[in-house]
């Protein structure tokens, strides 16, 4: 059975000029449980919206994603708050850490609101991502690759069903790209989440046995109207 | 990791806005403190202050001019009355004590009250309670230049027994005016908490024939305090020497002239409790700005709060624990500036008058002062929390694709 499950997917936005520009209309799209699937996309594609839509921060227009047997485009936002904070993990391409509190604390942030509070594995998991000297340390204090490490530990610690990382090695340079790929990769892997991750990185995208192009799923067309 | 570590951590962060806003809701707190309880102990010890007299009876004047003259030792004498009057008084049938004292020196600011010894001796200054001197003191000879020291006059001026010193006339301190004879002390009174421990007393007659007074007034005295036997003789009294008598002032009875003092004076209490709640209107504003601005910064931090999976009335409860915090710490502090403020009042009433008020004893706004505070602070969290609760998540993650 299907981990994610989307169907007749759209997505509007108003532009400026005050038209309805639609960004995302996936006709159907699916992730297994435990899947690793990267999904190319170009700056500009939707591809950051498309995450939104599944992690349930905004909701769709029109047509259904059923995440984890939930019908998350018919849920309210609290509930849907609630099914993110417990079944997914996401990891940005800034990182996204809180910065005035120190690495321990922001992988603790990730527990805090899915599942129960647990400083012990909070500490184990930045161990695993090779900073368990730095529990204490704040964001600012580590450079950009054990930043990006800390976000990693932060997406697993809820112990998510689906992680979702977008342009996840975007702000590394290449050598800690291909570190932080394998990172996540293996840490979700061992840890039973699937992982839905986009990039406009070539290299890291073949490194995946299932991608798509997002250009291939995503078809919007121009609408015009008020 | 808690909701209350992430209120106390942006506390932290935030901490000169946290201090400041804080200190402004203690100094609200603390002001109304002050407001509320010193007009109410103050009115209370004034009203209960009576020396254990019921009435004084004076030269012809404002009833609370005689009062606070005879009573509490502050203001001018209105005039002298004749010792045929005392006599007179002294027989009515209504009367249980009538004691006379005569006003009209100082030594170094504090006054010297001349009377009978009987005042000290047989009086009780509060229900139960009569005037007694320390140990290694004794009572005034009323036929000697002797002096019992009121307990706050003798630590002010440091005089203690087998002192002497020399009276200066008037009321007032003036080095010039000093009379030629010398006084011995012998005795200092206990702390009564009344005006009695700011007034040096001596021998009625010392004082009316000191030189330099008007020889012919030598008999004069400047009021008679007196102790009724029941209520009604009061009455009976105020009609006959107030309403169809003019030489004389029968102010009757004590408590309620000050009663009617502090009525007048009401509306500068309320002067000051306005400008109180001003204040605190003032602080809450201070909360409600500060947390407000701090907004802006946040959107991120909330966005990524948010994005994690925090509902939004988690992050409303966030920011309105945080500003509940605030006020909850200035309304601790609060006190604070309400002990400092009233140690300062206390003083000066007690230099004043004599008055001894007391900062901890019980009053209903320790309790709702506090509590208002921290209302107050938690409804000026409500408008920044709603902006919390809006910011829009997507918008400020701050990734593009």
């Amino acid at each position: 059975m299907a981990l994610l499950e989307i169907k007749a997917l759209s997505k509007h936005f108003r532009t400026p000029e005050g038209n309805l520009q639609k960004v995302l209309d996936i006709d159907s799209f699916t992730i297994d449980a435990e899947q690793q699937m990267a999904l190319k996309g170009q700056s500009g594609s939707g591809k950051t919206t498309f995450l939104h839509l599944i992690a349930g921060i905004i909701s769709p227009d029109s047509g259904t994603i059923q995440l984890d047997g939930h019908p998350l485009h018919a849920l309210s936002e609290s509930y849907r708050d609630r099914l993110r904070a417990s079944t997914i993990g996401y990891i940005f391409q800034t990182f996204n850490l809180l910065q005035g509190f120190t690495c321990l604390e922001n992988v603790c942030l990730g527990m805090m609101f899915g599942s129960t509070l647990d400083k012990k594995k909070a500490a184990a998991l930045l161990g695993e991502v090779g900073l368990g000297n730095y529990l204490q340390h704040r964001p600012s204090q580590l450079s950009v690759g054990q930043q990006q490490r800390v976000a990693i530990a932060r997406a697993l610690a809820n112990q998510p069903k689906l992680v979702l990382a977008d342009e996840p090695t975007g702000n590394l340079d290449p050598d800690l790209a291909q570190d932080a790929m394998q990172l996540i990769r293996r840490l979700c892997g061992e840890s039973g989440a699937a992982l839905l991750l986009v990039s406009h990185d070539t290299e890291l995208l073949g490194q995946f046995e299932h991608c798509r192009d997002l250009k291939d799923i995503n078809t919007p067309r121009k609408e015009n109207g008020a | 990791m808690s909701l209350f570590g992430i209120v106390m951590r942006s506390l932290r962060q935030h901490l000169l806005s946290t201090c400041i806003t804080s200190c402004s809701i203690a100094l609200a707190g603390g002001l109304i403190l002050s407001v509320w309880i010193i007009k109410d102990q103050a009115n209370d010890a004034f009203v209960g202050v009576h020396a254990g007299f019921d009435a004084v009876l004076g030269a012809r004047s404002s009833k609370l001019q005689l009062v606070l003259n005879s009573i509490f030792h502050v203001e001018a004498s209105p005039g002298n009355v004749a010792w045929e009057d005392y006599l007179d008084i002294r027989e009515h049938p209504g009367i249980t004590h009538a004691l006379p004292i005569a006003v009209g020196d100082n030594f170094r600011g504090y006054r010297l009250v001349g009377t009978l010894p009987e005042l000290l001796q047989n009086i009780e200054h509060h229900p139960g309670q009569k005037y007694a001197v320390s140990s290694g003191g004794r009572w005034m000879d009323p036929n000697r230049r002797e002096a019992v020291v009121g307990f706050f006059a003798a630590q002010q001026l440091g005089l203690k027994v087998g002192d002497t010193f020399h009276p200066y006339h008037g009321l007032l301190y003036d080095e010039e005016k000093q009379h030629a004879e010398t006084y011995v002390v012998v005795g200092r009174l206990k702390p009564t908490n009344s005006p009695a421990d700011r007034v040096i007393w001596i021998p009625l007659a010392g004082l009316q024939k000191m030189s330099g007074h008007d020889p012919q007034a030598a008999t004069d005295i400047s009021a008679v305090l007196i102790k009724l036997k029941q209520p009604q003789s009061g009455f009976r009294m105020d009609m006959s020497i107030n309403k169809q008598g003019n030489r004389l002032t029968f102010a009757w009875p004590v408590d309620q002239i000050m009663a009617q003092l502090f009525q007048k004076i009401g509306w500068f209490d309320k002067i000051l409790a306005m400008v109180a709640y001003l204040v605190a209107v003032v602080a809450a504003g201070g909360i409600l700005s500060g947390l407000y601005n701090t907004m802006e910064e946040r959107r991120r931090d909330i966005a990524i709060l948010r994005a994690l999976g925090a509902r939004r009335r988690i992050i409303f409860g966030t920011i309105l624990l945080e500003s509940t915090v605030i006020a909850l710490v200035g309304a601790f502090f609060s006190f604070a500036i309400y002990a400092i403020i009233f140690e300062g009042a206390s003083g000066i009433i007690r230099h004043q008058t004599g008055v001894v008020i007391h900062p901890w004893q019980w009053h209903p706004s320790m309790l709702w002062t506090p509590l208002g505070m921290i209302l107050l602070g938690a409804l000026a969290g409500c408008i920044p929390a709603l902006k919390a609760y809006q910011t829009p998540v997507a918008e400020n993650l701050t990734q593009i694709s």
